[in-house]
């Protein structure tokens, strides 16, 4: 009794004078819950909870040992599995080695028509997966152009052999972006230093140029092989009875009802996809050797030498042919009366963009815009509220926030199939399924871009405000939100677009009148209606072409030019 | 207890993992003065500038304003404005804007706003420039905005982070006297952060010397420019000249040493240093209280005989290097520029220093 009547009075003689004390823990807990940044917190961790990680687990959950030895051991799967890695390996070097020679050829020459070819070269992000494949069909397929009308063989390019030049186009643009942004950002002088130092053009190239820009390349290699590997628009259009993993899980649910088989196969797909991400976290977050000053140099460029100004010239000129070809084609195909058959100008085809049609672009529209504009909301907390306290357990939460980057959309379809077909939480057949899916999948862009801004803007300016007397949040939505217009802005029309033209979650989540776009399309295409998705397919990249301008203008901010990593906040 | 000052810290200690970023500091502010934390980069001031406002919070330590504590308040109920090092102004706001940020958090009727602002753009010099946005300010001018910005609120303490360091030298002078020609007419209490001696030299009321997170000297400019208390403080404002030798005689406020056959009478300023007859001592000389001798001087105290080494000319000044036997650095001599320049180098020469400032500043 004595002892504790001591203490109490050496406590109380602390609390006046003494040595500061924090509070009681449950004081501190109790004003939490009313701080709103706390609450942002908690309820982001809900929701990632429920909407990624409860949907990832289910498909881990689902099928038993023994289904999932039977699913992976079956011939079928074997080759799927082999094949996707071929063309994986495939795909990805020459997507990569185009997107690496565009790149160069925009930071060291003086071609004529580079803005040009950088707008048509993008053109590919702008439209669902399928499309190269579509218009491929339209020029080399049974009834091709050139294959049946000009050449008159019976060669088409069903196949791997299609699925590979297919995906070089369709991806390469992906890669030109990633090291366009290297290239552009190796500090000139440095290539003075070596031709000063008495280094030749090829000599400077390979020692100084190529060295400074792996990295980049490196990167950009990793994400064209999660993106190719997990690929199914493609393939479904052109790869014929050649499987991948992904057409090959789609297959199972659609013409045999296999869930168990599909759920076991798509965790085979994530295992790799997963490895490759993390590879290029680990290997490359600290490796980059560009450093970004915000201070441009004052030097013009080294220009490559006219051999190879002339040859790459050639180079873009053909790449960039090929894609005016393949919109050129849809664009054709749109208004042609019978395609290889009778080539008079119609509008008949476009008598098909009604009904279902019409629902399912509007759909398409619904969906993505909603889901773009609440990824780039969620993004934005995130960046704020989860990245800025990833301390500890939190940076868990900062990589789930990270993780469907790394997520193949066939796993994340079967995912939400699994999850919420049945209470607690039941939206099978509603949009809102397909919301919250493209939404979750669109997170990582939007939160890495918020990321990186926050970075830029720094501590300080928020800081400024509170010591002006502004609580954290306020201070966060007077000072940082604001500068944060631009993230916003470019993560919105990232996500949109990305939405508007996926095919692989939403083939899964789609309910009776409850169709999108991109499935009607890909329906047609396997009815043989190639008029009637060719007029959707025109449709529906015409308007995420609109979308994406009026976007651009509404804010002010240039999105896909050249010159957007220049603008400083 | 004693009677509280305006702003106290008592005990203040942070710690990251190993390091030990402030350690035991104490520190008394009065208000209406302007206290300087000066030190070497990583001494813990900036540390101790956060933990002032809120930002950090202390391991051990408490935090009082006029007699409260204040450890437990956050960042934005304290009342201390910061300016940062770099200045951190909105950049979507006007001139105007950025300044009312404060008084429009704290809800005033839009015309008292309107009047303080005024008042406090008049007072900095910024009239006129409402309008603009601080991209299309200068660098002494943003300065100033993020000063107005910070006064306007009318602080109980005004925090100031490195705030010259990004203007150049003749600005930093301007900005400088205006900082102290507002905190006097405005009777602000001023902690002011910076690792330029010169610049707390000439702004400060007090200035508290870091070093490892401790304050090893706390007083005003004069004291610690003429009476530093350790080698460190000595070395690091101002700059001197250390000689070391063995005690001969010693009385509490005078020292008598031997350099070689030498002896030099020193004055003790630090009460905590005690030197008894035979310890080594370090005194500080600086280099402008030394008179340059070519002819032996008459007097034979305090006199030490060398030989010049090299010498630099720095316009109103011409440093000398002399070369004293048995001491390992040369002494730096600075002697006023004469018209007539002669040839210095490898002459012989004797050096006279007043006893008074010979300082002891270190006893083994």
């Amino acid at each position: 009794m004595n002892g504790s009547a001591a203490s109490r009075g050496n406590q109380s003689k602390t609390r006046y004078g003494g040595a500061y004390q924090a509070p009681p823990f449950f004081m501190s807990r109790f004003f939490k819950i009313y701080d709103v940044g706390y609450l942002i917190t908690i309820s982001l961790i809900l929701f990632i909870s429920i909407f990624l990680l409860y949907p990832v687990i289910k498909v881990f959950a689902y099928p038993s040992w023994a289904q999932y030895v039977n699913a992976i051991t079956r011939p079928l799967a074997v080759r799927a599995l082999k094949n996707s890695l071929f063309i994986t390996l495939l795909s990805t070097i020459s997507s990569v080695f185009v997107g690496f020679l565009f790149a160069y050829a925009m930071n060291y020459t003086n071609i004529p028509g580079k803005s040009f070819f950088h707008i048509i070269s993008i053109l590919p992000l702008l439209s669902p997966p399928f499309v190269v494949a579509l218009a491929w069909i339209l020029l080399f397929g049974p009834r091709g152009l050139i294959t049946y009308n000009l050449l008159h063989v019976r060669w088409n390019i069903f196949g791997w052999k299609g699925l590979w030049l297919v995906q070089t186009i369709a991806f390469f643009p992906y890669a030109y972006l990633v090291i366009d942004n290297v290239l552009s950002s190796i500090d000139p002088s440095l290539e003075y230093a070596a031709i000063n130092l008495g280094g030749t053009g090829k000599r400077t190239f390979l020692t100084v140029t190529v060295p400074l820009a792996l990295p980049g390349i490196v990167n950009a290699a990793l994400l064209n092989a999660i993106y190719i590997l997990a690929d199914f628009g493609n393939p479904i259009v052109i790869a014929g009875d050649w499987p991948v993993l992904p057409t090959t899980i789609y297959g199972l649910i659609s013409g045999h009802y296999d869930v168990f088989s599909a759920a076991a196969l798509s965790i085979v797909l994530l295992f790799p996809s997963i490895a490759i991400y993390i590879f290029s976290q680990l290997a490359l977050g600290s490796k980059s050797y560009v450093t970004i000053t915000g201070k441009g140099s004052a030097l013009p460029r080294k220009s490559a030498s006219h051999t190879m100004h002339f040859v790459l010239f050639v180079f873009c000129s053909f790449i960039t042919l090929i894609i005016i070809a393949v919109y050129g084609i849809l664009l054709v195909g749109a208004f042609t009366e019978t395609w290889g058959i009778k080539w008079t100008l119609t509008l008949r085809h476009w008598s098909a963009l009604t009904g279902t049609a019409l629902q399912s672009l509007v759909n398409s529209l619904v969906c993505a815009i909603i889901a773009g504009l609440a990824a780039a909301f969620i993004g934005l907390m995130g960046a704020q509220f989860i990245h800025k306290r990833a301390k500890r357990i939190m940076r868990l939460w900062d990589f789930t926030f990270v993780l469907p980057a790394a997520i193949p959309g066939i796993f994340l379809g079967i995912g939400y199939l699994l999850a919420f077909n049945a209470p607690p939480i039941m939206l099978t057949g509603t949009l809102l399924i397909l919301i919250l899916a493209l939404l979750v999948w669109n997170i990582p862009i939007a939160y890495q871009t918020c990321v990186a801004a926050i970075k830029q803007i720094g501590d300080e300016i928020p800081s400024a405000a509170i010591t002006l007397g502004a609580s954290p949040v306020r201070a966060f939505l007077s000072t940082v939100a604001p500068l944060l217009r631009g993230p916003f802005a470019y993560s919105f029309v990232m996500g949109f677009l990305r939405a508007v033209t996926n095919l692989s979650i939403v083939i899964f989540l789609i309910g009776p009148g409850r169709n999108v776009a991109t499935v009607h399309i890909m329906n047609l295409i396997q009815y043989a209606e190639i008029p009637r998705a060719t007029v959707l397919t025109v449709a529906l990249f015409g308007i995420a072409i609109i979308v994406a301008i009026l976007a651009q203008a509404l804010l002010g901010i240039p999105l896909f030019g050249r010159g957007r990593r220049k603008e400083s906040v | 207890m004693s009677v509280m000052e305006y702003l106290e810290l008592r005990h203040i200690t942070k710690r990251y993992g190993k390091v030990v970023a402030v350690n035991e500091l104490s520190l008394s502010i009065k208000q209406g003065t302007l206290v300087t934390l000066l030190g070497p980069s990583g001494c813990g001031k900036t540390t101790t500038l956060h933990i002032l406002a809120g930002f950090t919070q202390p391991d051990k330590g408490e935090i009082y304003l006029n007699g409260r504590l204040i450890n437990h308040l956050p960042p934005h109920r304290r009342g201390m404005s910061l300016v940062f090092q770099s200045y951190a102004l909105f950049p979507h706001m006007t001139v105007y804007d950025n300044i009312a940020y404060g008084l429009k958090i704290r809800r005033l009727p839009q015309n008292e706003i309107w009047a303080r602002v005024n008042k406090i753009m008049h007072l900095v010099g910024l009239q006129g420039l409402e309008k603009r946005y601080p991209h299309q300010l200068s660098g002494g001018q943003q300065q100033r905005v993020a000063l107005a910005r910070a006064l306007v609120v009318e602080p109980y303490v005004l925090l100031l982070d490195e705030p010259l360091s990004n203007l150049d030298a003749k600005l930093r002078i301007a900005v400088r006297t205006e900082i102290r020609r507002l905190q006097r007419a405005m009777n602000i209490t001023i902690v002011y952060v910076t690792h330029d001696q010169e610049e707390a030299l000439s702004i400060s009321d007090f200035i508290a010397l870091m070093h490892q997170g401790h304050i090893v000297q706390f007083g005003t400019p004069h004291d610690l420019y003429c009476a530093p208390a350790s080698q460190f403080v000595a070395d690091f404002i101002g700059g001197s000249n250390f000689i070391s030798g063995l005690v001969t005689r010693c009385t509490e406020k005078e020292c008598e040493f031997s350099i070689g056959k030498q002896i030099l009478i020193g004055r003790i300023v630090n009460a905590n240093l005690c030197p008894k007859t035979g310890d080594k001592v370090v005194a500080a000389i600086r280099p402008e209280h030394i008179i340059l001798h070519l002819e032996p001087p008459q007097k034979d105290i305090n006199i030490l005989e060398g030989e010049i080494i090299d010498t630099a000319f720095l316009g109103a000044k011409t440093r000398v290097w002399v070369r004293v036997p048995d001491q390992e650095a040369p002494f730096i001599v600075d002697i006023p520029t004469v018209s007539t320049v002669s040839d210095l180098q490898n002459k012989r020469c004797w050096l006279s220093i007043h006893p008074s400032n010979v300082i002891i500043v270190e006893a083994l």
